[in-house]
């Protein structure tokens, strides 16, 4: 198949959940919320793709109803990769405090089930190679995260991710709570593995820069509606709607 | 931060007043000056002295290997009722902390009901029913002790489940009794750390309440809570008998406050 993920008529309703008892009796509409309405797009294999919207505007919805963390939804959501991952934005609740980084990174490994299992040795080694690939001091296999920056941080979240050997990879704002110099680091860093392994990116933001940066498509994303979608020259140079216009405005682009 | 153990003055003085405490327990299990149930009427109520430390009861029974029998009582009683109250706890909170839903709501409202009594009325209760001694009394408060661990450890994971780490984990198939067990849990430590230690002080305190009363340990086994009790009758007479068995109490809980105060600030 060309295209790693197709969604179409992606519709999702929040119900304001409240207790049991709360609840009781009471199952009125005004308690439902429409999150996303009729969304539809489609993602080509090895492409990195930006979605960028306001706060609140449906991403992360999305992003978990492709990821299966949102089981409740209508219209179809197909995703050739059987293991997608994430990167988070806040890199200070994304690696758990209790673990060393070798720990944490050994974890997807320890999880491969039968013939595919993987001794001590083996899996530190792959850790090594990941730790490298992404940029850090194998040495950091020892430490706890909170002795880590948060770009550092960062990037051992995108090798944990990598090492469950996926090709498909949603970044939630993987760089807003960075500093700009880390910032160019970790796009960079994310553009060199995604053409090194071919790894095809579902990119989340609200920056306009970093998109364009990043990115070959945007889409532009609103109260749950995709406003449009196109290649990232043409959206920039020819914003279709209004919405569009004021974002490319606040950016200063 | 794990690396550089800066240990603060309470941390210091709690462990140094437990280790007594624990010496003089071990102590207790292996050697006592004197049989713990041999009476003597020559030296009853006799004032402390070189021969007997801490001087003698009603019956002549050396009060110093009775204060030591009765802290290795006092203390298994309350290390098992911790014990049983916070690996309850623990699973109970993690469950519900975890997973949420209606099994949780049925739970926490149990939970409530039985955090609206005394732990040790509930505990009343309990021997109540099943009789007095010693495996009674761990049963009925450890049953008494499982609410406030499972509010304590629920809370920690409702906190934690939410965390961008677990949901990291799920994507890169972990199962779910992993993640509670292996990834939550451990982060969870610190709190659960003070709040048994807590506990245990409660613990302490509601056996020699227990014992005060008569429906803990029975005569003639020696309890710190049964030694008061028996010393009230002496209290101005021989004063001796009620406050070393008190000293004993209040060295106990004191030296795990301090213990437990030193863990949450660190």
């Amino acid at each position: 198949m060309e295209n790693i993920l197709e969604v179409s008529n992606l519709n999702v309703y929040y119900a304001n959940q409240g207790s049991l008892l709360k609840n009781f009796g009471r199952r009125t509409d005004q308690s439902v919320q429409h999150v996303l309405k009729d969304v539809s797009f489609v993602m080509k294999r090895g492409e990195v793709l930006g979605l960028v919207g306001e706060s609140g505007c449906g991403k992360t919805t999305l992003a978990k109803a492709i990821l299966g963390m949102q089981k409740q939804y209508d219209g179809k959501i197909q995703l050739d990769c059987p293991n997608p991952q994430m990167v988070f934005q806040d890199p200070y609740s994304s690696l758990n405090p209790s673990k060393k980084i070798g720990w944490i990174l050994e974890e997807p490994l320890r999880m491969k089930k039968g013939g595919e299992r993987l001794t001590k040795e083996d899996r530190v080694r792959c850790v090594d190679k990941m730790l490298e690939r992404v940029g850090l001091d194998t040495r950091l296999r020892e430490h706890y995260p909170s002795e880590l920056s948060g770009g550092q941080r960062q990037r051992v979240a995108i090798a944990t991710a990598l090492l469950c050997g996926t090709t498909f990879l949603i970044a939630d704002e993987p760089v807003s709570a960075l500093d700009v110099t880390v910032q160019a680091q970790i796009i960079r860093l994310l553009l060199k593995l995604h053409k090194e392994m071919d790894i095809s990116i579902l990119f989340i933001s609200h920056d306009l820069r970093v998109v364009y940066q990043m990115c070959d498509r945007v889409m532009i994303m609103k109260n749950g509606v995709i406003l449009e979608q196109g290649q990232v020259d043409d959206i920039y140079r020819n914003p279709a709607t209004d919405y569009t216009r004021l974002l490319l405005d606040a950016a200063n682009l | 931060m794990k690396k550089k153990k800066a240990y603060s003055t309470n941390f210091i003085i709690g462990a140094v007043i437990t280790g007594i405490v624990l010496v003089m327990i071990i102590i207790g299990f292996i050697h006592t000056p004197y049989d713990i149930t041999k009476m003597n009427s020559a030296v009853k109520l006799a004032p402390p002295s070189l021969k007997h430390l801490m001087g003698c009861d009603n019956f002549g029974r050396d009060i110093f290997s009775r204060v030591l029998k009765g802290m290795g009582n006092t203390f298994v009683i309350a290390f098992a009722t911790v014990t049983i109250g916070a690996v309850c706890g623990v699973v109970i909170g993690a469950f519900t902390g975890f997973f949420g839903g209606w099994l949780d709501e049925v739970l926490m409202r149990i939970n409530d009901v039985l955090f609206a009594f005394p732990s040790i009325l509930l505990a009343l209760v309990f021997v109540s029913i099943f009789g007095t001694g010693k495996y009674n009394v761990v049963a009925a408060l450890g049953i008494a002790f499982i609410p406030s661990f499972a509010r304590i450890v629920r809370g920690e994971f409702i906190k934690y489940r939410e965390m961008d780490y677990v949901k990291s984990a799920r994507l890169a198939g972990v199962s779910q009794i992993r993640i509670i067990f292996v990834h939550i849990l451990p982060n969870t430590m610190t709190v659960l750390l003070s709040s048994i230690m807590i506990g245990f002080n409660n613990a302490v305190l509601a056996e020699a309440g227990m014992s005060y009363l008569g429906i803990g340990v029975q005569p003639p086994d020696a309890s710190l809570g049964s030694m008061l009790s028996e010393s009230q009758t002496y209290l101005f007479s021989a004063p001796w008998y009620a406050i070393f068995p008190g000293a004993m109490i209040i060295l106990m809980v004191l030296g795990f406050s301090l213990l437990a105060d030193g863990i949450k600030e660190k």
